[in-house]
């Protein structure tokens, strides 16, 4: 396991409590069905609980380098240093790229949803809480991103040397 | 439009971009380049995860992972060895059944890998069995948790096809049944050939005991299945009562559930979902692009003059699905190749859940597969043996697998048996 710093322990809270949050919602549901007192807002707190834990869940991802790539290619090149470095080079820059992009454009839509107002169905939640995760969690994700590649030397070797400090748990954290 | 979204996919990820990050930067690429909307990119991905059946996702994974660390892996595993143990290559098929049931709660293969892994595989060598070969057993039988439901898989696929979840984790029992049936026969005979296995007899009184203990091991995928089959609770309930049943007997009647740990497992449960649903996300701007540049109509047009026979078809998309699930990510795969191919399997008269249910299954091949198959890694790690032993030794299993792939294509009531049993 990675080192957290204070962030990222304040971060695995949150999404402790999401997921906690979704199970416990989802069985308020069905023991409300079984009484017969249904509980209107269960499937949509559901639902907005989900979108964060997704979307925080994708950042801390990102912050111990457990997305899923596919590295063939440098698993034939020689190991050499330079190899190394311009793999990690091209990963974080397009990380880097593609986050910042979201961030820009998924500012822009919770922007929009705060100016309109909107409120949510059941639970009557201003809709902007819903859509903040995604911009908030991109920023998460970039900043994650950088600490993995540049600042913590267990996950830079995981970015580049897969194969060789390959193990279990990170076997288990990117897949199914 | 789709060539370029798909070159730029493929030319980005070989680079070793993480998989959801090339799809994306390659679809935000193509949208910029044709003019459409950028604000839908946004709201794609937003909707996209805006879904209260995708929450059975990171339950699912939870209640997995309970299992692993909380003693009912070992339940399992005991159970069905004091039962058939006992035959010529019995421990083999052990292995096959106890995947199985693992895959009755969990529906994660590398969890099987995992958990069961070193227990089957230690208790096959001390029997005599080669290492290479009972590592290849666990490897292969491990795909049939991405099969059996509840499957993740085969609900993220539900959901991509816009079918019924509940439906096509039922179809999943037909592949799942025959082909372990199928391994067992092959076992058998290996067994037979090599002289696998010591017969071990047990007497009655601790079949019993043992048996006893694993009851309520045994017993819950029977409640998950049940629940959601008699349409009691969705899929997605039924993922929470997963999650509370193997927390339950892991603390109370085990006594083995690791507490300390929990907080851990539930943040891990997150952060998995969260890597594979992103892929989820980029992929469905990927086929918002495949919708407006009308692909699915291309290729059906395409595939469709080839020839017009079902059958053939579903065979055809066989090959696609073995050769794709070989070099992409599962999860990258259905989400990129349900909206492409399922209009014209559903065109020729394929049933849309037959043909959730033979995608999972073919693409789960790939789990086991060299280059990328996480399941191999995760085996050659629990084993201790080589990738390249592994995969010499499972050939026979990848020709098995590959010939029933073929049959399966051909008869859609393999899986649709259990749909209309079910449902």
């Amino acid at each position: 396991m990675a080192k957290r710093n204070f962030l990222w322990r304040v971060v695995d809270s949150i999404l402790l409590l999401t997921v906690s949050g979704m199970l416990l919602v989802v069985i308020i549901q069905v023991v409300g069905r079984i009484i017969s007192k249904s509980v209107p807002w269960s499937e949509e707190l559901t639902r907005y609980l989900f979108l964060w834990t997704v979307n925080i869940g994708m950042a801390v991802g990102m912050r111990y380098a457990d997305h899923a790539s596919v590295n063939v290619i440098y698993l034939l090149l020689p190991k050499t240093k330079i190899v190394r470095r311009i793999h990690l080079s091209i990963y974080a820059t397009s990380c880097v790229v593609f986050f910042a992009l979201l961030t820009y454009w998924n500012i822009g839509m919770t922007f929009r949803q705060f100016n309109s107002g909107e409120m949510s169905p059941a639970l009557e939640l201003p809709m902007f809480l819903v859509s903040l995760p995604l911009f908030v969690c991109d920023i998460l994700a970039a900043v994650g991103l950088v600490q993995s590649a540049f600042f913590d030397k267990s996950t830079r070797e995981r970015i580049v040397m897969l194969g060789q400090n390959e193990s279990l748990e990170r076997l288990e954290g990117g897949s199914i | 439009m789709s060539l370029v979204l798909l070159g730029l996919f493929f030319f980005l990820s070989f680079l070793g971009i993480p998989l959801a990050v090339s799809l994306g930067l390659s679809s935000i690429i193509t949208v910029v380049m044709y003019d459409l909307p950028i604000t839908i990119i946004s709201r794609l991905m937003y909707t996209s995860m805006n879904s209260f059946l995708l929450v059975a996702v990171p339950l699912f994974i939870l209640a997995g992972t309970v299992m692993e660390k909380g003693g009912v892996a070992d339940r399992i595993f005991n159970a069905a060895n004091s039962f058939i143990g006992r035959f010529r290559g019995g421990l083999g098929m052990v292995n096959i059944i106890a995947s199985f049931i693992f895959g009755g709660i969990s529906g994660s293969s590398v969890a099987d890998v995992g958990s069961l892994g070193p227990l089957e595989i230690k208790a096959m060598t001390e029997e005599g069995y080669d290492r290479s070969y009972s590592a290849a057993l666990t490897m292969v039988t491990s795909t049939l948790s991405s099969v059996v439901p509840p499957s993740i898989l085969m609900i993220v696929a539900a959901v991509a096809g816009g079918q019924s979840v509940g439906a096509c984790l039922a179809g999943g029992f037909g592949p799942a049944i025959t082909l372990s049936g199928i391994f067992m026969i092959q076992n058998y005979f290996i067994a037979r050939k090599h002289g696998y296995g010591k017969i071990v007899r047990r007497s009655l009184n601790e079949i019993i005991r043992i048996i006893v203990n694993s009851i309520p091991a045994l017993f819950s995928p029977v409640i998950i299945l049940v629940g959601m089959f008699s349409g009691l609770v969705t899929p997605t309930e039924a993922a929470a009562l997963a999650v509370i049943y193997t927390v339950s007997i892991s603390a109370f009647v085990y006594k083995k559930m690791p507490w300390k740990l929990f907080p851990r497992m539930i943040i891990r449960a997150g952060i998995t979902s969260g890597t594979i649903l992103l892929v989820a996300m980029t992929a469905s701007i990927a086929t918002y692009i495949f919708a407006v540049d009308q692909l699915p109509m291309k290729v059906s047009s395409f595939l469709l003059g080839i020839s017009q026979n079902p059958a053939l078809i579903m065979v055809f998309m066989g090959f696609i699905f073995i050769i794709v699930g070989m070099f992409l990510d599962i999860t990258a795969a259905i989400l990129l190749l349900t909206p492409v191919l399922m209009p014209t399997a559903v065109q020729v008269g394929v049933d849309p859940v037959h043909f959730v249910v033979f995608m999972v299954t073919a693409l789960a091949i790939g789990l086991s597969t060299p280059p990328v198959g996480v399941c191999l890694f995760a085996t050659s790690l629990v084993a201790n043996i080589s990738i390249e032993n592994i995969v010499k030794a499972s050939w026979r299993f990848y020709v098995t697998i590959f010939i029933f792939i073929c049959v399966f294509a051909m008869t859609p009531q393999i899986s649709l048996v259990f749909v209309r049993l079910f449902t």
